[in-house]
């Protein structure tokens, strides 16, 4: 009897090691999360990030939105990519800024899963069905060569508001950036929430933030401090953080109060949060 | 139907082979742990799964598994206007009661072997009854809905297990099956109680934890 008794015992163990953790939110967010996904359904997800094979299943399990990495061609048109270069991520070479849109428009990825094709960002808010209930947060990967040149980000902003103002909703669209790249989208009038991104010499960066009314900082997990989330949420500020990993460090962010998440665990954390979509199957 | 019904009379009467000498009890219940386990799932599942064997002195042994109790249970709710002044979102609760009946067949091909004589094959229909009702509720709107839904899911399988003596009249049991769903279905393809199901075919995968107790 007693083998029988140790079963039970054991199982009963196994029951309670997974109950469900919760925790209270108090944010400058209502008190409530926003969840985007990291580049689409996260790095482990098996088709690449940026795709809409990626960013279409994250809205289906119920996310707010997602993060997505964009470039500028040489003829200004937005594309979805994260890497400096195009070489070894997919079947063509070189960088994004010296190609057009028609040169690159049928590389694919390289990977398992095949006709995985680089889409711009016109092309996937014109797929996604209902795209203006979703949020996009804009990490802007700006060319190296050109990143300071005040003309390059004016015409990086420019391509940017060509394709939101098509879609008209720009207050679901968050864009990423340091303070410059910030003020000329305001000069712009790109009418976006607007974050900036901070890594240290965090104290000024917030009071940069609440001096020139943006909607709130955005940082990685790993900088993120206990102190920065008290003296943002102080001044009205969203912390936007990026990019948990795994459940641990979902939960992490979540322990840090934070408003606004790009995960690559966005499962974990819709489950945890009572916003998963069983509804939906994913492909 | 009449395919259906033809696959459950062969499963169910195929007792051909020769009679095992072993440890096999004539007349056995058993009681599957995992909905235990399921309980802590994303579905907050609650039911309970109970076996049936009766072994007629034959090769091929016939089982009947029945489970039942609450299938899904959960609260999705979706935010809306976050960077508004008032936040507004839509509740939906799920509830979902189902039945699910899974008659199959064990085979115990190596019966003279001294450890491999525990492992035993299986061909299993699985048939499932699926109620599920919708609450959703709008509070930009204040509206309110409930809708039902009755689904009736199937498939048909074949799986491994693994049986042990405990003490006396006691034992435990580890088993596995793959089906595969003949009757397709736009979001039922799989069963509910699934540990895995594939995104290409309606297939899908469930386990078994059992203890047993000989009548």
């Amino acid at each position: 009897m007693k083998y029988s008794t140790v079963i039970l015992l054991t199982a009963i163990l196994f029951l309670f090691s997974c109950e469900k953790d919760t925790y209270d939110l108090i944010n400058a967010n209502h008190n409530k999360m926003m969840i985007l996904g990291h580049r689409g359904m996260g790095e482990l997800y098996k088709y690449p990030g940026n795709t809409l094979e990626a960013i279409e299943p994250v809205l289906g399990i119920g996310a707010d939105g997602s993060e997505i990495d964009i470039q500028i061609t040489k003829d200004s048109v937005v594309v979805l990519f994260h890497n400096n270069d195009l070489d070894n991520r997919v079947n063509a070479n070189g960088k994004i800024f010296d190609k057009t849109w028609e040169e690159i428009k049928n590389a694919k990825y390289i990977g398992i899963q095949n006709d995985v094709k680089i889409i711009t960002m016109d092309d996937l808010f014109n797929q996604i069905k209902d795209v203006n209930i979703y949020y996009f947060s804009l990490d802007c990967k700006l060319d190296d060569r050109y990143k300071y040149n005040s003309g390059y980000r004016k015409l990086f902003l420019r391509s940017i508001k060509k394709v939101i103002d098509k879609y008209q909703f720009n207050k679901h669209i968050l864009l990423e950036g340091d303070l410059d790249f910030l003020m000329k989208a305001k000069e712009l009038n790109l009418n976006v929430e607007c974050f900036l991104t901070l890594e240290e010499d965090i104290d000024k960066k917030i009071l940069d933030a609440k001096l020139n009314q943006l909607r709130g900082i955005g940082i990685s997990l790993s900088s993120l401090t206990n102190s920065a989330v008290e003296k943002a949420h102080k001044e009205n500020l969203y912390i936007m953080c990026w990019s948990p990993k795994n459940a641990i460090e979902n939960n992490k962010a979540f322990k840090y109060q934070v408003d606004i998440i790009q995960t690559d665990a966005p499962i974990h954390i819709l489950q945890k949060t009572n916003r998963y979509n069983y509804e939906y199957q994913i492909p | 139907m009449k395919k259906f019904l033809f696959i459950l009379f062969v499963l169910l009467n195929f007792n051909a082979l020769a009679i095992p000498k072993d440890t096999l009890f004539e007349r056995t219940i058993k009681l599957d742990l995992v909905p235990l386990f399921n309980m802590a799932r994303g579905l907050n599942q609650a039911y309970f799964s109970f076996e049936y064997e009766q072994n007629n002195q034959k090769s091929i042994i016939n089982n009947l598994r029945l489970s039942f109790g609450r299938m899904e249970h959960y609260t999705f709710l979706k935010y809306n206007n976050y960077f508004d002044n008032q936040l507004t979102y839509k509740e939906t609760n799920l509830n979902s009661l189902g039945v699910q009946l899974a008659p199959y067949i064990s085979y115990y091909p190596f019966r003279s072997r001294k450890y491999l004589k525990y492992f035993y094959s299986t061909a299993t229909l699985n048939v499932n009854y699926y109620s599920r009702k919708f609450h959703t509720y709008d509070y930009t709107t204040g509206e309110s809905t409930t809708t039902h839904q009755n689904i009736f899911q199937s498939g048909a399988g074949l799986g491994l297990g693994f049986k042990i003596k405990i003490y006396k009249k006691w034992g435990a049991e580890l088993s596995s099956n793959l089906y595969y769903n003949f009757i397709n279905d736009d979001f039922y393809k799989v069963s509910l109680t699934a540990f895995w199901h594939s995104t290409q075919l309606p297939v899908w995968a469930d386990y078994q934890v059992k203890l047993y107790y000989k009548l």
